[in-house]
């Protein structure tokens, strides 16, 4: 675009009538991103005026581009959030090498990035010299670091962290597989950090660090407000918990003596967001005088039954989040429906499934579906494994979930006989009823969902970004039906199914806003190369060929475990990966198989 | 896996289960066994469509590499090294129990109502299995859902990995507490404090105090950043 490069005109109109001074102005506000993909396509100027004033970017896969491409057009931003390995690595399907380096967005970051307040990594892979080069190169200015579910680092550069990031108001390290050396990090962090405000290193394994350093945090900072640690004796906590006076949120610790030793264990006043691990029935009492005010409840970590679930969850009429194992049964959600009516948010994971370490009455089914939809209104996220469903359920919750932005169903597989199987007309009520739909998932059985059910799912979620989809179809027609539908699916997951490579690739030209498909589980080619009908340019695809994984089952003998082969494809930037390990294996169309 | 052989010198197992029109024949040409003995079902029983029935000429040694498992299905073949014969064991049972079960599920579905042969648990023991069938009926195969029952059998919901974590913990910290569990306890959903010997263990994941002295309760007054 001809710009008029005169310097007595000061004020330049852009297209649509607007002066650069009032875009300048206006332009801070837009924050949602996809506004903010909307403006950068008008014209060029506001595709500059964006880079200069976009505060937060996620790239959603860290290979669909560059550290060099980012800092080309963002090199003012002051936070960024970065993903790597995909979703299934979380449930071990991908192997720990797999990639997702954050060493060369590390090292950009050193040099270039100067205004870079705020990062978050999650499933990465980290070294301690990552660490190390952070800390020194921004240390004085990282306000937020998030290593949230990365591997790859020990306590060891966490020190660099604690010793240089003397403004760091959050540090956050849940579920991350961290060498432990000693328990010095967190001494570091005590004595040059005061406004530490959100400290978690919960569900990690370590175990080196001291709670009179915690205590000493507690003191030192004024604001802190939400604290998540791995397992520590509470009664050891009598003097954290009076120092941390402002404490609004706290998870983790451990039980080990006689109940009633944990009675004089007084919390802080602001307390409203909590999960305390292995807190059994006999401990639970402590919690209940402050229960009212609970807006959050943690209890995938703590040993209650369902009738414990029901005595607890009556006395939170204010709960508006909560996380738990299925062990809370029908007559738990019922209890749920009754009691909190501002329930946004409800997670049930799996129990184990080892004889006596869970409650007989610990499974739900369409019968805590039905009371729970009707019950609470407010609902915008809902996931849940279930050992039993029907059509009906789903309908209940397409008719009264209007909230609803997320929704998730697992199916699990102990039970033979479902009582309501396919449950074509349930999704098709769920998809249609729940308009605000964005995130859904639904993995059943072979049977579960018929080649009409799935073109349904096609047909029903305008408004669907992510899905996950597992053993769901007869055939590759239903797929393709579904492909022809889904116009905002970014992100699909699939699993167990029984589609060919053909009718993926098909799927994927179709679909007309995927930038990014895993699949594992599907019925290969005889030559391996009717995926090669999805190549296209800027298109990555990659294969992880099926494996045999030496691991610990239920009860901690080794098994051999047959990983089927995955594939995974995305939209890049950057072209083909450069730093595959053994294990993944990239298709390219050029390359003669 | 392949660093797993557990070849002894006087086992060398060899199991070749082969399928035909449905039929699942086991061919356990055995060498010598050693202190191992052969099951039952393999040497005796004949089940139907799950029959590991073996031509009864006793044992055949084969020239295969020791403890290597083949299995022909759907006319694809898996070779497997170094499968321990008691795991090969698991594996025929498995196979027979679910196809057993498919038969089992055929027979009721067709009959329409409660019949007479005993619903199949998830552990029979060998000889209800035999005996359960005995009588024969019209074999339904139904090859669709087998090859997808394979599926899942390949591909087992994945568990959480933080959730996995969490049931180890939680079966270390029973342990510990109660080495020698009553095996008539129902439920363990509440810690059973009563046998606590030890107090806290590392595994039980207790913070260990700081070895490292205390210094200034203060935090050091941050360098003025320009």
């Amino acid at each position: 675009m001809e710009e008029n490069d005169n310097k007595m005109n000061k004020t330049m109109t852009s297209p649509v009538g607007m002066s650069d001074v009032v875009l300048g102005c206006v332009m801070p506000y837009i924050h949602d991103p996809k506004d903010r993909d909307a403006v950068s396509l008008v014209c060029r100027r506001w595709y500059e005026l964006d880079a200069l004033t976009r505060k937060h970017i996620t790239i959603a896969l860290c290979y669909t581009t560059s550290p060099d491409r980012l800092r080309r057009r963002f090199q003012h931003l002051e936070s960024l959030k970065l993903k790597g390995k995909p979703r299934a690595a979380m449930f071990n399907l991908i192997p720990e090498d797999w990639g997702g380096y954050v060493t060369p967005w590390v090292n950009e970051i050193a040099e270039n990035f100067n205004c870079l307040k705020s990062l978050h990594f999650r499933r990465m892979i980290v070294k301690d010299s990552d660490l190390e080069v952070l800390a020194r190169s921004r240390g004085k200015v990282l306000q937020v670091l998030k290593l949230d579910k990365c591997s790859g680092f020990s306590t060891d550069g966490l020190l660099h962290v604690g010793r240089s990031c003397r403004q760091l108001k959050t540090l956050f390290l849940e579920e991350s597989l961290i060498v432990e050396k000693d328990g010095q990090w967190l001494h570091e962090l005590a004595v040059n950090n005061s406004v530490m405000e959100t400290l978690n290193f919960y569900m990690t394994d370590l175990v080196k660090v001291s709670f009179e350093d915690l205590e000493l945090i507690a003191r030192n900072c004024r604001n802190l407000a939400s604290v998540k640690i791995s397992d520590c004796e509470i009664l050891d906590l009598v003097g954290f918990f009076p120092a941390a006076a402002v404490l609004e949120e706290f998870c983790g610790g451990s039980f080990n003596e006689q109940p009633d030793r944990y009675y004089a264990v007084s919390f802080p006043p602001k307390l409203c967001r909590l999960g305390l691990t292995y807190m059994g029935k006999n401990e639970m009492p402590i919690v209940f005088p402050f229960a009212s005010l609970l807006k959050k409840l943690d209890l995938l970590y703590a040993l209650l039954d369902t009738e414990d679930h029901c005595l607890l969850i009556q006395r939170c009429p204010n709960l508006e989040v909560l996380e738990t194992r299925n062990v809370i049964g029908d007559r738990g959600l019922e209890v749920l429906a009754r009691s909190c009516k501002r329930l946004k948010r409800l997670r049930i994971e799996r129990g184990a499934d080892e004889q006596g370490m869970e409650d007989e009455e610990g499974v739900v089914s369409q019968r805590g579906l039905m009371a729970l939809a009707q019950g609470c209104l407010e609902l915008e996220y809902l996931a849940v494994y279930v050992s039993d469903i029907t059509n009906a359920s789903l309908e209940y919750i397409g008719t009264y979930s209007k909230n609803l932005s997320d929704f998730r169903l697992v199916l699990l597989d102990r039970e033979e006989r479902i009582t309501d199987l396919p449950l074509d007309n349930g999704v098709r009520a769920l998809l249609r009823g729940c308009e605000k739909l964005r995130r859904f998932a639904l993995y059943l059985r072979p049977g579960g969902l018929t080649d009409v059910g799935l073109s349904y799912i096609g047909q029903y979620s305008p408004n669907v970004r992510w899905m996950l989809l597992g053993y769901v179809g007869e055939s590759d027609a239903g797929l393709l039906e579904f492909s022809k539908g889904c116009p905002s699916l970014q992100k699909l997951e699939m699993r167990g199914c029984c589609f060919s490579e053909h009718a993926l690739a098909v799927t994927v030209m179709q679909l007309t806003s995927l930038r990014y498909l895993w699949v594992q589980g599907y019925r290969a080619s005889q030559s391996g190369r009717d995926l090669l009908a999805m190549a296209r340019p800027f298109w990555n695809i990659e294969l992880i060929p099926a494996r045999r994984v030496v691991m610990n089952d239920q009860v901690g003998e080794a098994v051999v475990v047959e990983h089927p082969a995955h594939i995974l494809a995305y939209y890049s930037l950057a072209g083909p990966r450069t730093d595959f390990p053994e294990t993944v294996i990239p298709l390219d169309p050029l390359v003669a198989a | 896996m392949e660093g797993e052989a557990e070849s002894r010198d006087e086992v060398k197992p060899n199991v070749a289960v082969k399928e035909t029109n449905g039929d699942i024949i086991g061919d356990n040409g055995v060498g010598k066994l050693g202190s191992v003995e052969a099951p039952d079902f393999l040497g005796k029983k004949n089940v139907r469509n799950c029959s590991l029935a073996m031509p009864g000429s006793g044992l055949n040694t084969t020239s295969h590499a020791p403890s290597q498992l083949t299995i022909f299905y759907g006319g694809s073949v898996c070779v497997f090294d170094a499968i321990p014969v008691e795991k090969v064991q698991e594996i025929m049972l498995i196979a027979s129990t679910a196809a057993a079960a498919n038969s089992a599920d055929m027979k009721n579905a067709a009959t329409d109502c409660a019949t007479t042969s005993p619903v199949l648990t998830r552990s029979p023991s060998l000889q209800s299995t035999a005996t359960a069938l005995a009588s024969p009926q019209a074999p339904v195969y139904p090859l669709q859902r087998t090859s997808l029952c394979k599926l899942q059998a390949e591909l087992p919901i994945a568990r959480r990995h933080s959730l996995q974590r969490f049931f180890e913990k939680r079966r270390d910290r029973l342990v510990n507490r109660n080495p020698y569990p009553n095996p008539s306890t129902p439920k363990m959903a509440d810690d059973t404090k009563a046998n606590l010997s030890a107090a806290t263990s590392l595994e039980s994941g207790c913070f260990e105090k700081s070895p490292v002295p205390q210094e200034d309760l203060q935090p050091k007054v941050p360098t003025h950043v320009a």
